[in-house]
């Protein structure tokens, strides 16, 4: 790249990143401070820094794991088993559609393959909350309210669309000769889907399964209005210390760095494939 | 071989029995728990449901829509959406085009900038929530300490009506701007180097360079960029449940909390879906004219 | 006996025909090319031999089994694709030994056959490397190792050649002679460059529309050609192309246009009989033009003179593209002929190498 296109020097450039990243990480960083204060710190005005400020305790941490612990336990169960299957289904589930879709050609009456694509991807763009009435309707008549499994059916419907359009960004770069060669070598179609195309779009997999993880893992909305106290999963965990219990931020900020803890585990260990799966296919 | 006849050869390499049932299991389940809803959303809309001995269902034709038209209440929750989505947008937009541009700089750290900007999408919206309530608190957040501090004074962030939406739209910034700057600069980072070289032997420089050459590479990501982020935006209420819960007053009330409240706070279902299903209408239509708008700078070939 | 027949092979896209009721019959041990321009149906008809496309009417035959619905894996054949397709994911070694494994060979004797073949192909110190740290070079060898290793009936090469590099692939074509005179395997190889067709082909298709036009040996389609396709598609620089009235007084034949007027050869006068005074099409490859000092002794009667606006140097040719009453030709001379742009240069004739063609068939009279 020249330099100096549109600014006259690096450090303006720095700066100005240096600025955002200062936006980014204060909320952060004061979150994770009040996780560590003192309640009289809290009420009394902010506090910027530890030890110079206030001083900082570590026992609601400690509260929040070994006292409260059953209170969280549930919940992180709850919201571990529902986002890991509801996403392993949705990117099985969606890597099944698009590979279908790119390499077989549908008409269902007036229906093409770019129209049953867009069809697919099209059920991102309706809110929520249209179909989260109806479902709580069809739940509750199913027996299935407040149940991890009306979670995950939901979050399957709702985030395969995803999948189906990350992967078929991914399969539609693949050279279909590699599969010829594959069926020409004694592979059946089966054996070269396993054995061939699959290790080619692991990247691919791997990043649609972090996004569709973490959608599931923040999800409000259907959480909400959908469970009980029996399938209760994290982000309900925290609005419901708000309610029941008053701004209690300190315990508050503990529970939402639990709940970031995994998301950012992930991200920064796949984050490389997360990259690659976003580049849109025009339209 | 001609592109036509490779295209027409690859969609059919698997037989007709392994491609449907490939498809079959994403179709049911769209079938089932998507398009099913949504049709009995707009039954419900037209029914009156009563907890009287047991759950009934009845007709009750136009009368919760008639309703509808008539609430304030709905013109509120529409225009606080829509100053949401088209003041949240662009700013994400702008913002988020400035720093993809700034990283895509080749500086030294560009991976650690990149990782850190992703953060804030990372996190539920429930807790930017939170966040946004501490730092935004009249007395004790660190925000109005800071603007005291440099003699802005003390704003009234979450309790004043006309501050309340403002307050919602940054925190909406704050945490919606990564996800525009990750897909712009997936978009910078495909523009092949040829192009600004050549442009730049021509004498392009800066402002001429991004106008000419770089904006017009980049108009089909960033047009499915602002596309996928205002789908997304119409939809905010986890933030606004947390931060104001729709106050104070109904001032930063969004549709989808509207709906909520009136489908499962006051149980009056059928009017919930009949709101639910309103918000279909600026979303659809959103997307038709800005679709429509930019028809042209749709398509970019690298050839 | 793996030789392949085709037998009235139709493929169609839809209302597109690609393939029209194709006869081709493989030897066994036989290096045939299949050439033509793309498009043509040349790709098609070899995919459709490894069962990769499906066959709208017509059967073919491999070794004498009918294969008409039998999958690729069954047909004991390879494939080396354009692009090689090579699996990412395996080194070398895995790429070259998948086809075994998918056999269920034992390990041992995998172990044997990969090594062999990495031996005669030069690839022996590469087979732990993954496709992408290899060579263009490289990796065409690692493909046709892959091919080499299944021991397969027949070969099946889809201009394997065509992503290398000029001087590799001169140095390829010698290695491919090499492999088949050592392997002997049935092999269909498909091209479009008709270079590669003459030199490595022990007989040569040439196809278009989907149509055979001519099937021989190589010296044969390029001395003989069938019709003006075929005899403009082979060679090059290609063979001129002369519009021309046959005019005759006295038992002598003449084929003249506003450039030039040249005798027919005694020896053909024969087969033009019933195309006197009719317009013809006039063919004369560009090495059967030379200059005077060249030809030895020549017929008078048959130089032709000629304005020069292009030449190029091929270090062992000079080859000029001159125009002469409008039309416009192309002469293979000696390499150091003296000749500057806008002379005029008088051009001989070799009378005896030239094709008449009809003009409405297209087909050879001579």
């Amino acid at each position: 790249m020249v330099k100096k296109t549109m600014l006259s020097s690096n450090a303006a450039t720095y700066g100005m990143l240096l600025l955002w990243a200062l936006i980014v990480l204060f909320p952060f960083y004061w979150l994770v401070t009040t996780s560590f204060k003192e309640i009289g710190d809290v009420f009394r005005g902010p506090k910027y820094l530890p030890w110079v400020d206030f001083t900082p305790t570590t026992k609601w941490w400690y509260r929040m794991w070994v006292v409260e612990g059953r209170m969280l336990f549930r919940p992180l169960v709850n919201s571990l088993v529902i986002a890991t299957s509801s996403s392993l289904f949705a990117v099985t589930f969606g890597s099944m559609a698009a590979y279908a879709l790119e390499r077989f050609r549908f008409k269902f009456g007036p229906m093409k393959n770019r129209d049953i694509f867009l069809w697919i991807v099209s059920q991102r763009v309706m809110p929520p909350i249209i179909i989260a009435l109806a479902l709580f309707v069809m739940f509750h008549f199913a027996g299935l309210l407040d149940t991890q499994l009306a979670l995950i059916f939901v979050y399957i419907a709702a985030h395969t669309p995803i999948a189906v359009w990350m992967m078929s960004n991914f399969i539609s770069q693949l050279p279909i000769s590699i599969e010829e060669a594959a069926l020409v070598d004694g592979a059946s179609r089966t054996q070269a889907f396993f054995r061939v195309v699959l290790p080619m779009i692991a990247p691919g997999i791997a990043a649609t399964f972090l996004l569709c993880f973490i959608f599931a893992w923040n999800e409000f909305l259907f959480a909400l209005m959908l469970t009980g106290g029996e399938a209760q999963t994290m982000p309900l965990l925290i609005a419901a210390q708000h309610f029941q219990r008053g701004p209690q931020w300190w315990d508050i900020s503990v529970l939402a760095l639990i709940t970031i803890i995994p998301v950012v585990i992930l991200v920064v260990s796949l984050q490389r494939y997360f990259v690659k799966g976003l580049i849109p296919i025009g339209k | 071989m001609n592109a036509k006849k490779r295209k027409q050869r690859a969609t059919e390499f698997i037989e007709q029995r392994t491609g449907r049932a490939f498809l079959a299991p994403t179709v049911i389940i769209l079938l089932a728990l998507t398009l099913f809803p949504f049709l009995l959303t707009i039954i419900l809309s037209f029914s009156r449901i009563t907890f009287a001995d047991g759950v009934q269902i009845h007709f009750a034709g136009l009368a919760n829509w008639s309703r509808l038209f008539a609430d304030a209440r709905l013109w509120n929750a529409l225009s606080n959406t829509l100053i949401l989505v088209v003041f949240g947008v662009s700013v994400q937009f702008l913002i988020g085009l400035w720093l993809a541009l700034l990283v895509n700089r080749k500086i030294k750290g560009q991976s650690f900038f990149k990782v850190l900007f992703l953060l804030p999408m990372l996190l539920a919206p429930i807790t930017v929530g939170y966040m946004g309530r501490m730092m935004f608190s009249y007395v004790r957040g660190p925000i109005n300490d800071i603007f005291h501090l440099v003699g802005l004074g003390r704003i009234e962030w979450l309790i004043s009506g006309d501050v309340a939406l403002l307050t919602i739209l940054l925190a909406d910034i704050w945490q919606w701007t990564p996800l525009m700057f990750l897909m712009l600069f997936v978009g910078l980072q495909a523009i092949p180097k040829e192009f600004e070289e050549a442009a730049n032997i021509d004498g392009a420089v800066g402002w001429q360079l991004f106008r000419h050459i770089t904006l017009p590479l980049l108009a089909p990501v960033a047009i499915a960029a602002i596309l996928f982020r205002t789908v997304e935006a119409f939809k905010i209420v986890d933030i606004i449940f947390i931060m104001t819960g729709g106050g104070p007053g109904l001032s930063t009330e969004s549709m989808t909390l509207f709906a909520y409240i009136s489908g499962l706070r006051t149980f009056d279902i059928s009017y919930g879906s009949a709101i639910s299903f309103t918000l279909f209408i600026p979303v659809l239509l959103s997307i038709g004219v800005f679709l429509a708008m930019t028809r042209r700078y749709r398509t970019v070939t690298f050839e | 006996m793996a030789e392949v027949v085709l037998h009235e092979v139709t493929k169609k896209f839809g209302d597109f025909v690609a393939v029209n009721a194709l006869d081709l019959r493989v030897e066994d041990g036989e290096f045939i090319v299949l050439v033509g321009p793309s498009g043509c149906g040349k790709t098609t008809i070899l995919r459709m031999v490894a069962g990769l496309e499906e066959v709208t009417t017509g059967e073919i035959y491999i070794g004498g089994r009918s294969v008409g619905n039998v999958s690729p894996k069954d047909r004991n054949i390879a494939m080396v694709f354009q692009n090689y397709a090579l699996y990412p994911h395996m080194n070398v070694y895995g790429n070259i030994s998948f086809g075994l494994r998918l056999h269920k060979v034992p390990k041992r004797e995998i172990d044997k056959q990969v090594r062999q073949v990495a031996e005669l192909l030069g690839i022996t110190d590469k087979l732990r490397n993954k496709p992408k740290e290899l060579s263009g070079g490289e990796r065409q060898r690692v493909a046709l190792g892959r091919a080499i290793a299944r021991h397969p009936e027949v070969f099946l090469f889809d201009e394997p050649l065509s992503n290398l590099d000029a001087k590799l692939r001169v140095a390829m074509r010698a290695e491919l002679q090499e492999l088949h005179y050592k392997l002997k395997t049935t092999t269909i190889y498909v091209t479009h460059d008709q270079a590669e067709a003459l030199t490595l082909g022990e007989r040569v298709a040439v196809i278009k529309d989907g149509v055979t036009q001519q099937y021989n040996d190589p010296q044969t389609v390029y001395d003989h050609p069938v019709n003006i396709f075929v005899a403009g598609f082979m060679g090059s620089p290609a063979m001129n192309f002369f519009p021309a009235r046959l005019t005759g007084k006295e038992g002598r034949l003449y084929v003249a246009n506003p450039g030039f007027k040249l005798k027919v050869p005694q020896d053909k006068i024969g087969k033009l009989e019933g195309y006197l005074d009719r317009d013809v099409v006039l063919g004369i490859r560009p090495e059967n033009l030379k200059t005077q000092g060249m030809a030895a002794d020549h017929d008078p009667e048959a130089i032709l003179e000629a304005r020069v606006y292009v030449r190029e140097h091929t270090g062992d040719e000079l080859i000029i593209h001159a125009k002469t009453g409008g039309l416009e030709l192309v002469a293979r001379l000696a390499p150091r002929t003296e000749v500057a742009i806008d002379q005029r240069i008088t051009l001989v004739a070799e009378m005896e190498s030239m094709h008449i063609f009809d003009k409405d068939t297209e087909e050879t009279v001579v």
